[in-house]
């Protein structure tokens, strides 16, 4: 249950940071950990992650199942589920979010920061209209009545194709296809032009139609000039819509490289093995299977016991590198 | 859909056979003779005279083989006769007409208590879950479950009726004779009613639609009523709905008590002095009852689930 904000256990008092000089980066996050301590093993869903999003880009976050994508990516909106622990910060526009209470959390979210959901068909109250719900993020703002969230909402469903508008913004979520659903969700998080929208596994479980359908949604989103954090298992989306790729494994962050390097190159083993189990490379699998979900991790290299070039420096965890230009990476061979 | 609601609606004949066919046979096992019973209370003595023992025999059928008097019991019941009081020598029809708009209008009184006190409570208990409200409730949930009616309601006469003289103690008239026993027959379904609401409502709050209404940066209160509520009240309510035959069973002890003249007293006062064909009569009535609120809430639930209308579809 998402209800209970959970304990923080900050690392140390609360840091406003000055952002002169870096005006471009929109969000920004230090070090931040959210473990689940569980009887037998902490899960650590997310382990120290350093990221910054720059204002208007398009980020994609890929990792495979377990990783902690969503973890991070709702973390980002000051949610959490109860029973977890949490430190480090996470700098919106100046303010440490973890810092903010839950009223001033509340102004940020749905405004400021939107979240699309994983899993549309769950994602949505099933007993109330769907473009009531479409809109909700409008009726916290003043001088939206009724009727102009409703106008608001139409145009959305018409900007989005989820037709025909009236019809539909008056059906509830159970009669949708699964791609409508996803591009009413689309339409829902950018219904109250919110600077950020992080949106989560957008493409899973729909068909090659229904996704081209939902990537001109996102490309007509980022022309807006929204910066838009995509998190994705699918790889092709990723190169169709990110600016950069952020490669996550076990909680962490491996690679962080601009996209055309990321898929011409990738700095990681754990990328070019992702690269490899792409169909048109050859869908070869990576070995071995991830090691955060049963808390078997414990130092070194995450990637370590699955890494064909794993070497005795490896024992030790390696910091994110510069590489190349911008992009950093988590590993030894860079150093 | 259409299917589905008529196989619904067929289930029905087989059960009220099997009813009846139990109810005949325990009264058949019932100890005494039936004649003798009802003798006693028609004439008033202890002792009735073997030639008028004998004659009612004949008149209650008893002389002939039980599957025969079942099967003379059945043609009847399917022409619409369900015989007559051997001691009013009203038609059961009419017993059970005259009974059951009292009984009706305390289990709905029950309901409506149930409901009112019931869902605000469970909702209370798990917005602040582990709360004082919630202690509270589920220390009453306990008591009210472990209470019988009868002590239950012999307590609130003594307080309300003996003590306090604002409500009467028996019998029947206004709605001041109602209030007692409507009491006393939603305590239990209070109880449960309030347990089952907290539980859905823990259950709706974990949902994934929930943390999308807290991503728009609703708050708890507004994402509470406006998307907790109406979702955690769909089963609980299909659930009362089934309670609704159960308070008509309840209404047995309740109405004795506090001498409602309804469908409970009447089975009661029909067992003790073998009146057989409104006993019958009455067990019938109990079980169409029981069918049909369930029946109706099965259709309501498919109705109100869209999921289910179209998977059957
Ligand atoms: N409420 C929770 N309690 C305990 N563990 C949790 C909880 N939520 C997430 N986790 C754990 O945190 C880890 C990361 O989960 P997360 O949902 O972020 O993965 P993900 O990368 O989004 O995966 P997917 O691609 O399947 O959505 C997983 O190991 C998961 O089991
Ligand atoms: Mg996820």
């Amino acid at each position: 249950m998402y209800y209970n904000i959970c304990n923080y256990h900050k690392t140390g008092p609360c840091r406003y940071r000055d952002r002169k000089g870096t005006m471009s980066i929109i969000i920004e996050v230090n070090q931040l950990s959210v473990h689940f301590p569980l009887s037998t093993a902490t899960v650590k869903a997310v382990d120290g992650v350093d990221l910054a999003v720059e204002e208007r880009e398009t980020l994609a976050i890929i990792g495979e199942s377990g990783s902690g994508k969503s973890v991070l990516g709702t973390a980002i909106l000051g949610l959490f589920p109860p029973t977890c622990t949490v430190s480090g910060t996470i700098t919106y526009e100046g303010k440490d979010l973890l810092c903010l209470s839950e009223e001033q959390l509340r102004s940020v979210r749905g405004l400021q920061i939107a979240w699309i959901p994983q899993n549309p068909a769950s994602a949505l109250n099933p007993s109330m209209r769907t473009g009531l719900q479409v809109g909700e993020p409008l009726s916290r703002q003043a001088g939206w009545t009724r009727e102009r969230i409703h106008e608001r909402v139409l145009e959305l469903f018409a900007k989005f194709r989820v037709l025909p508008p009236e019809e539909r913004s008056q059906a509830y979520p159970d009669s949708y296809s699964g791609g409508m659903l996803q591009r009413s969700l689309v339409a829902m998080g950018t219904s109250a032009s919110p600077k950020v929208i992080i949106a989560d596994e957008p493409t899973k479980g729909v068909d090659t139609l229904n996704k081209e359908s939902i990537a001109t949604a996102f490309r007509e989103v980022r022309n807006q000039g929204i910066t838009l954090v995509v998190i994705t298992h699918d790889l092709d989306f990723a190169r169709e819509l990110a600016d950069r790729v952020v490669v996550m494994y076990n909680g962490a962050v491996l690679e962080i490289s601009d996209k055309e390097r990321f898929f011409e190159r990738p700095l990681h083993p754990y990328s070019a093995g992702l690269l490899r189990s792409l169909p048109e490379n050859g869908l070869v699998p990576i070995p071995g299977r991830a090691t955060a979900r049963d808390g078997a991790f414990t130092s070194g290299c995450r990637f370590r016991s699955r890494c064909p070039g794993a070497g005795e420096r490896c024992a030790e965890e390696p910091p994110l590198i510069r590489a190349r230009h911008d992009d950093a990476v988590r590993c030894w061979n860079y150093d | 859909m259409n299917a589905l609601v008529v196989n619904r609606v067929l289930q029905i004949i087989p059960v009220l056979i099997g009813i009846s066919v139990i109810t005949f046979i325990l009264i058949a096992l019932a100890p005494g003779d039936p004649a003798e019973i009802s003798l006693r209370a028609i004439l008033d003595t202890d002792n009735p005279s073997p030639q008028a023992i004998s004659l009612m025999r004949a008149e209650m059928g008893l002389d002939q083989p039980y599957h025969i008097r079942y099967f003379i019991w059945l043609s009847r019941v399917l022409q619409g006769d369900l015989g007559y009081s051997y001691i009013s020598h009203k038609s059961t029809i009419h017993e059970i007409l005259y009974a059951l708009p009292t009984t009706f209008y305390l289990a709905t009184l029950a309901m409506a208590i149930s409901i009112i006190v019931g869902i605000p409570l469970g909702i209370a208990a798990a917005v602040r879950q582990n709360g004082l409200i919630d202690h509270v409730c589920r220390l009453f949930s306990v008591v009210g479950n472990a209470t019988p009616e009868f002590f239950l309601a012999i307590l609130l006469l003594l307080f309300f009726s003996i003590q306090l003289k604002i409500l009467p103690v028996a019998g029947s008239g206004g709605i001041q004779y109602f209030i007692l026993p409507s009491l006393v027959l939603a305590v239990g379904l209070i109880a449960i009613t309030s347990r089952l609401m907290r539980t859905s409502m823990l259950d709706v709050l974990e949902q994934n639609y929930i943390l999308t209404a807290r991503s728009k940066g609703l708050d708890r209160g507004t994402i509470i009523t406006r998307h907790a509520i109406k979702n955690a009240l769909l089963p609980v309510l299909t659930y009362m709905g089934t309670q609704f035959g159960w308070l008509f069973g309840g209404a047995v002890v309740v109405e004795s008590i506090f001498a409602l003249p309804g469908i409970g007293r009447l089975t009661v006062d029909a067992v003790n002095t073998r009146d057989i064909m409104v006993l019958q009569g009455c067990m019938i009535t109990f079980a169409i009852i029981f069918v049909v609120v369930n029946l109706a809430v099965d259709m309501s639930y498919i109705w109100l689930n869209p999921a289910i209308r179209y998977d059957e579809v």
